[in-house]
């Protein structure tokens, strides 16, 4: 690619099936930035609808962007793109993982991996920059993500980094993941790696990012993003007062302070205070083990760790000597959902019973490879169970055979019996591990499943909530409609839950989207407004650019920021920037919004053409009941509750489908849509099946 | 006071000060006796109430509570300083009150009870309990409502800016379902 800089140039493909590999180049793609935008590209192009997860035709993509890699900050992100077997249509999906596996990527000169087909037998793919071979897995096929990392640095290097699927993967379990550096993990497509045959990548790069901006510019940029930036999640609060802030919120992420020490390092680190203006101390500001954990993970913390080029450091790292006697490894590592799923399979447990549940479960889990979908594996479990469906459908020996006394006494050793039965398939009861909605229709769950709130569904395609009404109501409730699976969108939930007073949120939300109205007090909400649905627009679209150039959507947008003499503004054009000085192509933050809408409406044209069907309302953008019907002694829009009412969400799509360009009563895109934004080859292909609205 | 003798003492003063603030803490009109300046009240407050026509003082403010407290804010927040002023008041009805109210006015949300037993509080929740009792005796602060979420954890909000099914349902956003999904 002689214009642009950022992007490597080249694109990897891996045909299995015939071993061939071959290499393409990205600026065919370049519309589509990176990550999930190539993913989406490829799959529409070359992945025809009917194909399911399992099926040789399906593709998997694993994609870095032309910000990746470039050292500014939060900037590691892989997307991995693929049909998603846990999903009741197999429809395209993304999992995303953190650590240093793209970064690497782009060091050995790629910018994407599409890997198709299926190897005749177990293989494994070695990328030392140009040089890219497939290599026998017979040896590593059977192992688990831990050890299988350990061999393949063995063999490569400490220095290659790995990303593999776990026995999960291999047996193709619906709910399983593809993890990089031991805890950061990529939910829901470890089972299409199975399916594959392909047991892991590993990558060594030896070259470097090539970007546009001089030195100087470059450097004005990080350090502008250090000076703005705040904790995980962006929150720009502390959580108890301190003396440098004007404001606090006790749960916000930003949880330094004295007397909170990481109590298991080989020195005393208190993290103390971390004022906005002591850079050097970005990496304290998150002690996210007593988030996670509970107050009890303060004194089983090393340190925290996290991505390439983060600051923040989200993941906790934690030694816990009680795991030897479960023949586990005492070091855990990993944040927020891969840490709680585990709480979600157990119940009656202490403080120190959960702790344990939760740090076991990460490390049978993350070696296993195995998925949660966002909590719901757990909570699946409990309604069967308590309910007494599992009596029911499991045989008898089976059900006897399960140590329903250990659940019941919160003694995590429940979850090495459970995590092995879901990851090896052994018998009925891991037919959990195919999704919620898959096993609701196969054990014939009542209406009482999807309906009670504290299940936590969101749609009968059987994922859970994720910053859902919950999240600044129709907001929330909007991004959750879109994806086909829990959307990992943080872009208005970081917004949220920055911290700040209503009333300055408010002000920055007129800023930024026209009108306070935004904005809503949590859990006393007001009918649809354009400035929401702009709003959710603008926190799908950065989602969509976030998870294509990459940066960090648990960081980013940094709308607001921790500086009062900024009047706790952020900046909103940061993303714009790095992808402009990193390329060279001269973007406005309206011009890369553009370029995110286009990714996501191709989603939506992708889900469209394997739905067969452009009735996206009410065949895709369902929510379940108990979202409305929740309160029933409250109103809607009533002080006191988070429920929604039906028509107001039914405007609501309607106001975001018109914001999108889609037609207003399917909520499909239309052939304008696509043409205005440069996808003319997809409105042909979806016009030719039918596919256009009011066509 | 001679022009030079004032010059030098708004110095010390204002040092004091910054220096306390950096310390992270506030500092007392009673301080300055101790540091036998030989000035009343009257006059040190003259003094620093001069402090606001000169830039070289402009970060130096001033509280009321019980006394007069002062702080800088290079170094310290309005916020936090008032949070010390009113420890400092050792008015433990009317620290959390009006803590409460701040709270309950400004975010707004309910408070948390466990945030008392930290720094910059440091009430036992002993003491912490016994002061709620006491609040419920009294007039002046029967807008101070106590909560709990589904885990039992208590919260306290001031009804006079947050209604009762509000406060109930942001105390169970806050302490739990926030917490559910991660």
């Amino acid at each position: 690619m002689p214009k642009y800089k950022g992007w490597a140039g080249k694109i990897l493909r891996v045909n299995l099936s015939n071993g061939s590999i071959t290499e393409e180049n990205t600026t065919d793609y370049i519309d589509y930035i990176g990550g999930m935008g190539i993913g989406y590209k490829v799959m529409f192009d070359e992945v025809p609808a009917g194909v399911k997860a399992f099926d040789e035709e399906n593709k998997i993509i694993f994609g870095a962007g032309p910000v990746t890699g470039t050292g500014v900050p939060c900037t590691a992100r892989t997307n991995i793109t693929s049909l998603l077997p846990s999903n009741p249509y197999n429809l395209i999906s993304d999992g995303h993982m953190g650590g240093h596996f793209s970064p690497e990527l782009k060091y050995a000169g790629w910018d994407a991996i599409i890997i198709e087909g299926k190897s005749p037998s177990p293989v494994w793919l070695r990328i030392e920059d140009d040089k890219v071979t497939l290599e026998s897995a017979r040896k590593l096929w059977g192992k688990g993500i831990f050890d299988t990392t350990a061999e393949i640095n063995a063999i490569m290097g400490k220095e290659a980094q790995v990303a593999a699927i776990g026995q999960a993967g291999e047996n193709m379990v619906h709910l399983s993941t593809i993890m990089t550096n031991g805890n950061h993990s990529a939910g829901g497509h470890g089972g299409v790696m199975g399916s594959k045959n392909i047991k892991a990548i590993g990558i060594i790069g030896t070259k470097s990012v090539k970007y546009d901006a001089n030195k100087k510019d470059w450097i004005k940029l990080n350090d502008h993003v250090m000076s703005i930036i705040g904790a995980n999640n962006q929150h720009v609060v502390p959580s108890t007062p301190q003396p440098w802030a004007e404001f606090h919120d006790p749960a916000s992420r930003w949880t330094a302070q004295e007397g909170l020490y990481w109590g298991a390092a080989d020195q005393e680190i208190e993290t103390g205070i971390c004022d906005p203006y002591d850079t050097h101390r970005i990496g304290y500001r998150t002690m996210k083990a007593i988030k996670d954990l509970g107050a009890i993970g303060e004194d089983y913390t090393v340190r925290m760790g996290g991505c390439q080029s983060c600051p923040v450091r989200c993941h906790s790292h934690v030694e816990v000597p009680e795991l030897e006697k479960y023949d586990r490894s005492p070091y855990v590592a990993n944040t927020c959902m891969g840490f709680f799923s585990h709480w979600y399979v157990m119940e009656n447990m202490t403080e120190k019973q959960a702790f344990l549940a939760k740090t076991l479960g990460a490390q049978l889990a993350d070696d296993y490879g195995l998925w949660c979908n966002y909590g719901q594996l757990g909570r699946d479990l409990k309604y069967a169970y308590h309910n007494g469906i599992l009596e029911e459908v499991l045989p008898t020996e089976e059900y006897e055979s399960i140590p329903w006394d250990k659940l019941e006494n919160g003694d995590p050793e429940f979850l090495i019996d459970f995590y092995r039965r879901m990851t090896f398939k052994e018998g009925e009861l891991s037919h959990l591990a195919d999704g919620a909605a898959l096993i609701a229709e196969r054990w014939n769950f009542g209406e009482d499943y999807w309906n009670d709130r504290h299940n936590k569904l969101w749609s009968p395609m059987g994922y859970p909530i994720h910053h859902a009404n919950e999240s600044n109501g129709q907001v929330g409730a909007l991004i959750n409609i879109i994806f086909n699976r829990d959307p990992m969108c943080h872009s208005h939930q970081n917004f949220i839950g920055s911290g700040l007073p209503t009333k300055l949120q408010k002000e920055i939300a007129a800023e930024l989207w026209g009108s306070e109205d935004a904005i809503d007090v949590p859990a006393n909400y007001t009918p649809i407004n354009e400035a929401k649905v702009k709003f959710t627009k603008w926190s799908l679209v950065r989602n969509a650019l976030h998870d294509s150039m990459t940066v960090c959507n648990w960081m980013f947008p940094m709308a607001t920021s921790p500086l009062k003499e900024r009047n706790y503004r952020g900046d909103t054009s940061i993303e714009a920037q790095y992808f402009s000085l990193s390329t060279g192509m001269e973007v406005s933050e309206e011009e890369l919004d553009l370029m995110g809408e286009r990714i996501i409406t191709l989603h939506r044209a992708m889900t469209v053409k394997q739905m067969e069907t452009v009735d996206m309302r009410n065949e895709h953008d369902v929510i379940v009941d108990w979202v409305f019907d929740m309160d029933p002694d409250k109103a809607a829009f009533s002080p006191g509750t988070i429920k929604m009412d039906r028509a107001d969400m039914e405007k609501a799509k309607t106001m975001l489908y018109e914001e999108f360009g889609w037609d207003p009563k399917t909520g499909a895109p239309t052939y304008d849509t696509l043409v205005r934004l440069g996808m003319k080859d997809v409105a042909l292909t979806l016009g030719k099946k039918g596919l256009l609205p009011n066509s | 006071m001679k022009e030079k003798e004032k010059i030098d003492i708004s110095e010390k003063l204002a040092n004091l000060i910054r220096e306390n603030s950096k310390n992270v803490k506030i500092t007392v009109l009673a301080e300055f006796k101790d540091e036998k300046y030989e000035l009343t009240d009257e006059e040190i407050l003259k003094v620093i109430a001069e402090f606001k026509n000169e830039d070289k003082f402009s970060d130096i403010q001033i509280l009321k509570g019980r006394t007069r407290y002062f702080f800088s804010d290079d170094s310290m927040s309005e916020s936090y300083a008032r949070t010390l002023a009113r420890v400092e008041d050792k008015d433990l009805l009317k620290l959390i009150a009006e803590t409460v109210r701040e709270n309950s006015r400004i975010y707004p949300r309910p408070s948390d009870c466990r945030t008392f037993y930290k720094t910059p509080y440091n009430i036992s929740e002993e003491i912490f309990k016994s002061v709620l009792e006491e609040m419920k005796e009294k007039e002046e602060y029967q807008d101070i409502k106590i909560t709990e979420a589904s885990n039992g954890v208590p919260y306290l909000y001031s009804d006079e800016f947050l209604e009762e099914e509000h406060a109930i349902a942001l105390t169970e956003w806050i302490e739990v379902i926030r917490k559910e999904v991660p």
